[in-house]
């Protein structure tokens, strides 16, 4: 029998911190990464060799620190509790194996939500993220004529960063209107840096002179085989006749906040409430960020988006937790993480209300317009099918296809749910969301096939 | 100091990089925005999401199956290829 091992899913802030706090309890970790490197989104470091910046200190801790092992391109594709805690179905180099851990930490992030749009699927088009990731890991620029549109406080820092790039950020549209953001973002005074981090991204892009428009959400986006120009327009007086603005841009960054990563959570059985303020589910946990089941734990994103700061608080009470619930000593203190998680999650309410989602972005749909992008379903064949009284999101998944393809509705998910309740004219938890999948990424059939020969891998990490 | 740049070939263009970067990341440096025709409509994909969530910018690599160019890394002397499907609809 070895050492009980702990599972961290997932590099970036919380699984960091998790994998951390379990190790210093003196358990063993094993850090599971889909990334080529560790740090997830937000600590991102550069791909090109001799260009290593200096790496933040978690980073260096978690790569010296002797009881964690980290496995980078491993995705967990499935989990299970099991008698003697928790199966963990494990891909990597296109091979799929079986771990077993006595406790896991889920810490798998978030993706972007994207809201479609005619002409979102030109290319040239694409997230904030992968304008982000592309710059940081691969030094290269999204555009040289960017316009970085959607809502919330990461619009800024991506902005700050193609600019500094030397890319031409021709627009930064916000769609919230600016009254809006004032009044409910006021209460983050009080939160020093939030203040000073904002401050450093606006100063850079009224440096260089890159306009800001608020109320204002990217409509159309055109051009040929790539993106030629977005047209903008208003949305902050619904009901008001929209007034349009071309732009002329090679690249379009447009990205509307984010959505957990559920899918493991959800394949384990994990209680799940729904975010209050946007209409997708997170992950329930406790106190010390434990789920509903037994051995299972959950930090950061997928317990409500709340950034990088309540990411690292609640991985290091997950990650506590999570020993201790393998026999580890030491108390469950954590005054200051408990403090730090509590004031990050009062920001991130804040930030949810000052950035509410337009509420008639569905309106902008046309027949034309694809919704899901791997299966190619287009909004008139949804909104056919809504028509003729299908109205829970998996039935019209079942008619149509959407969010049948590769990204398993990972993208289209919570757009498709709110469109489906905008036409049907009910509320977004009676439509409910696309659903489960056994796998929480592609698995080719052949490496189901070859797990067959039983090649368990059991915990020597 | 960074590597040597390296090579790989992407239909009748030779694609330059940087040593660590991905396949697509040279691509749409090197101007590429057509990794891919969808199979229903023929429309052309490229990268999306950047981090191999959305799965838009599959191509091949040396006539394998399909992988994630923003999450695969360039290697010289490769041969990339759209990730189309084959006929008969496979992947």
């Amino acid at each position: 029998m070895t050492d009980p091992v702990v599972a961290v899913v997932g590099a970036g802030p919380a699984g960091l911190a998790a994998s951390l706090a379990a190790a210093e309890r003196g358990v063993r970790v094993v850090l599971l990464d889909s990334a080529a490197a560790p740090g997830g989104q937000i600590l991102r470091q550069s791909a090109i060799a001799g260009h290593s910046a200096h790496r933040p200190a978690i980073l260096r801790r978690v790569a010296a620190h002797p009881r964690i092992t980290l496995r980078s391109r491993t995705e967990v594709v499935h989990a299970r509790v099991s008698a003697s805690g928790v199966d963990l179905l494990v891909r990597a180099e296109e091979q799929l194996r079986t771990l077993t851990v006595g406790a896991v930490v889920l810490a798998p992030g978030a993706s972007e939500l994207a809201l479609p749009f005619p002409g979102w699927d030109l290319p040239g088009v694409l997230t904030p993220g992968a304008a982000q990731a592309m710059l940081k890991a691969h030094a290269v620029r999204a555009g040289s004529r960017v316009v970085v549109a959607g809502t919330g406080p990461f619009l800024w820092p991506v902005a700050a960063a193609l600019v500094t790039a030397g890319a031409q950020v021709v627009a930064l549209v916000e769609a919230a209107s600016f009254p809006t953001v004032a009044r409910r973002a006021g209460p983050l005074v009080t939160h020093g840096h939030v203040v000073a981090q904002t401050a450093r991204y606006a100063a850079i892009l009224a440096r260089a002179g890159v306009p800001v428009l608020f109320g204002r959400a990217v409509v159309r986006a055109e051009g040929g085989d790539r993106l030629g120009r977005v047209v903008v327009g208003r949305t902050d007086q619904p009901g008001s006749a929209p007034q349009h603005a071309a732009i002329e841009a090679d690249a379009a960054c447009v990205g509307w906040g984010f959505v957990p990563s559920i899918e493991l959570a959800r394949s384990l059985g994990c209680a799940e409430r729904s975010d209050l303020t946007r209409s997708y589910a997170v992950v329930h946990v406790d106190e010390d960020q434990a789920t509903s089941l037994a051995s299972v734990f959950a930090a950061g994103e997928i317990t409500g988006v709340g950034g990088a700061a309540l990411a690292a608080a609640e991985g290091e009470i997950a990650g506590t937790a999570a020993a201790r619930s393998l026999g580890a000593s030491g108390g469950m203190a954590l005054r200051r993480a408990r403090r730090a998680r509590r004031r990050a999650r009062r920001a991130a309410s804040v930030l949810d209300r000052a950035f509410p989602l337009p509420a008639q972005w569905a309106d902008r749909l046309e027949s034309e317009t694809v919704m899901c992008r791997c299966e190619e379903v287009t909004w008139g064949e949804i909104a056919a099918v809504v028509d003729d009284g299908v109205v829970t999101a998996r039935a019209v998944k079942g008619q149509v296809r959407c969010g049948m393809g590769w990204c398993q509705g990972r993208i289209c998910g919570v757009a498709v749910q709110q469109a489906i309740a905008a036409r049907a004219g009910r509320p977004t938890a009676e439509v409910g969301d696309l659903g489960g999948r056994p796998f929480a990424v592609p698995v080719r059939a052949g490496e189901l096939a070859d797990l067959a020969e039983p090649a368990r891998d059991e915990t020597r990490a | 100091m960074a590597d040597a740049p390296g090579r790989f070939r992407f239909g009748d263009r030779t694609i330059e990089f940087t040593p660590g970067q991905s396949v697509g990341a040279a691509l749409w440096k090197a101007g590429v925005r057509s990794f891919r025709s969808t199979r229903r409509f023929g429309r052309p994909r490229a990268i999306y999401c950047g981090i191999g969530q959305c799965f838009d910018c599959l191509v091949r690599v040396n006539g394998a199956a399909v992988v994630r160019a923003c999450i695969t890394d360039a290697r010289d002397g490769d041969v990339v290829t759209p990730g189309d499907a084959e006929p008969g609809g496979g992947q």
